[in-house]
């Protein structure tokens, strides 16, 4: 009996921490911040008189580099192989031939192995890819791959995401989720990567794009190059 | 009295159980949206456009949308855009549903579904069938148009291919006076595994 009267209250504050531990993580709340400087928003390709951009608060990690690519290093041993196409697939990837400039003046290469560059003098140095998600699942890196030769220049990427109600017109309601900055490489190859505060896909509402930002001035040719977009998600 | 206690915790156990791995867990290839089960969307940006030609102007920074903007602004240049896509073999295409923005004094809008199909060992040219339409006229503002799928189609990778076409307008005149009047947004695609628990994955024997 006196088990009893204590494994009942032992039991229920189980279930209300099982209970407030899955709500916290369903939840997962987004904190928001709004880019209205015009030179911040033209420096990513968007009209600097338009909109303001709301942007996910970038997360903070502290770590090293190595550290960090250790964590995803193991990550992925554990994920293990992965049917083509299949459900242990948990990424998706772009690359140079899925992009588009944003207009039809610009000046570009995609190289012999589809790389992604700009031609000096081109009137437009931003391009944006369309990438499919799986619904429902939780957005974790953004992961980009580069050849960068130049220590003055570089390319930097974004995601976006591009929600309207489900049924009807209206304006877009656009959220920066993460950026990976590459303006400082310049040693060639080159792999970085940013994680993505807490996203779940939502195909209903929702498309998703990552934005190429080639640096200014446009002096530079094949010196900077994206070569490859992918976002990771968790299973 | 005796039993009610462990009981009530076994439930409560288990609707813990539940929340924690719910909504988020399910592991299958393509998922339902939540309170949409056995729906699936699929869905671009307007710049995933491929212009059918060289001389169909665009723009896109009218926001930060990634929209299409057409940005023909006099006669002349193509107005033919397709956004080409795929599904997985079985799969029932419901609706394609096209949302943009569209002001006074710019070019109808002609969408169609199409998709293209050959055989399979024989070297025939393909066959476009034009599957369903829908036309975005006058002055809306933002617009969400419907082209509604008849339920016999499920995608056969095998032998056909699938595009969005959008027509804007003629060459003869302007689409648009200024950039951003005349725009593609998003493009979405739903539609439903009907087998869903074995997806048709019993083969015969060969």
């Amino acid at each position: 009996m006196c088990n009893q009267r204590i494994s009942t209250p032992i039991a229920g504050a189980i279930v209300l921490a099982a209970l407030s531990a899955s709500g916290t993580t369903l939840a997962g709340e987004r904190e928001y911040e709004w880019i209205t400087d015009p030179v911040q928003l033209e420096a990513r390709g968007f009209n600097p008189d338009g909109p303001p951009l709301r942007r996910l608060v970038p997360a903070s990690d502290t770590r090293s580099k190595e550290e960090r690519l250790a964590e995803r290093r193991a990550r992925e041993q554990r994920a293990g192989s992965a049917e083509v196409g299949g459900p242990g697939v948990n990424w998706a990837t772009v690359q140079a031939s899925d992009f588009r400039f944003l207009s039809e003046s610009a000046l570009y290469n995609t190289g012999g192995n589809y790389y992604l560059s700009i031609e000096p003098g081109t009137p437009n140095r931003f391009a944006d890819a369309p990438i499919l998600l799986k619904d429902d699942r939780r957005l974790m890196y953004l992961d980009v791959w580069t050849h960068d030769t130049n220590p003055a220049r570089g390319v930097d990427v974004a995601l976006y995401e591009v929600c309207q109600p489900p049924f009807t017109g209206a304006a877009a309601e656009v959220t920066e989720l993460a950026m990976v900055e590459g303006g400082s490489e310049s040693g060639g190859n080159a792999f970085n990567w940013a994680t993505i505060p807490v996203t779940y896909v939502d195909n209903r509402v929702c498309v998703y794009y990552v934005r190429a930002m080639f640096s200014i001035p446009v002096d530079y040719g094949d010196d900077v190059r994206l070569q490859k977009v992918r976002v990771y998600w968790n299973g | 009295m005796t039993l009610a206690k462990p009981l009530m915790a076994t439930v409560a156990l288990a609707l813990a159980a539940f929340t924690g791995t719910g909504l988020r867990a399910d592991d299958i290839e393509l998922r339902g949206t939540p309170a949409y089960n056995n729906m699936d969307y699929v869905g671009w940006v307007g710049t995933a456009a491929d212009p059918s030609a060289h001389t169909a102007a665009y723009i896109s920074n009218f926001d930060n949308s990634s929209s299409y903007d057409c940005a023909n602004g006099g006669p002349g240049g193509s107005r033919l855009i397709r956004y080409p896509f795929m599904l997985p073999d079985l799969r029932q295409i419901h609706f394609v549903r096209i949302w943009g923005q569209k002001a006074d004094l710019t070019a109808d809008l002609d969408i169609r579904l199409r998709r293209s199909c050959t055989n399979f060992l024989h070297p025939v040219p393909p066959v476009m069938t034009t599957i369903g339409t829908t036309s975005v006229a006058e002055a809306p503002g933002y617009f969400s148009a419907l082209i509604g799928v008849d339920s016999t189609e499920m995608p056969d990778n095998a032998l056909c291919r699938y595009v969005v076409e959008v027509e804007m307008g003629s060459a003869a005149s302007a689409c648009a006076a200024y950039p951003g009047a005349l725009r593609i947004m998003k493009i979405r695609v739903q539609s439903s595994l009907t087998d869903r628990i074995f997806r048709s994955a019993f083969r015969e024997a060969f």
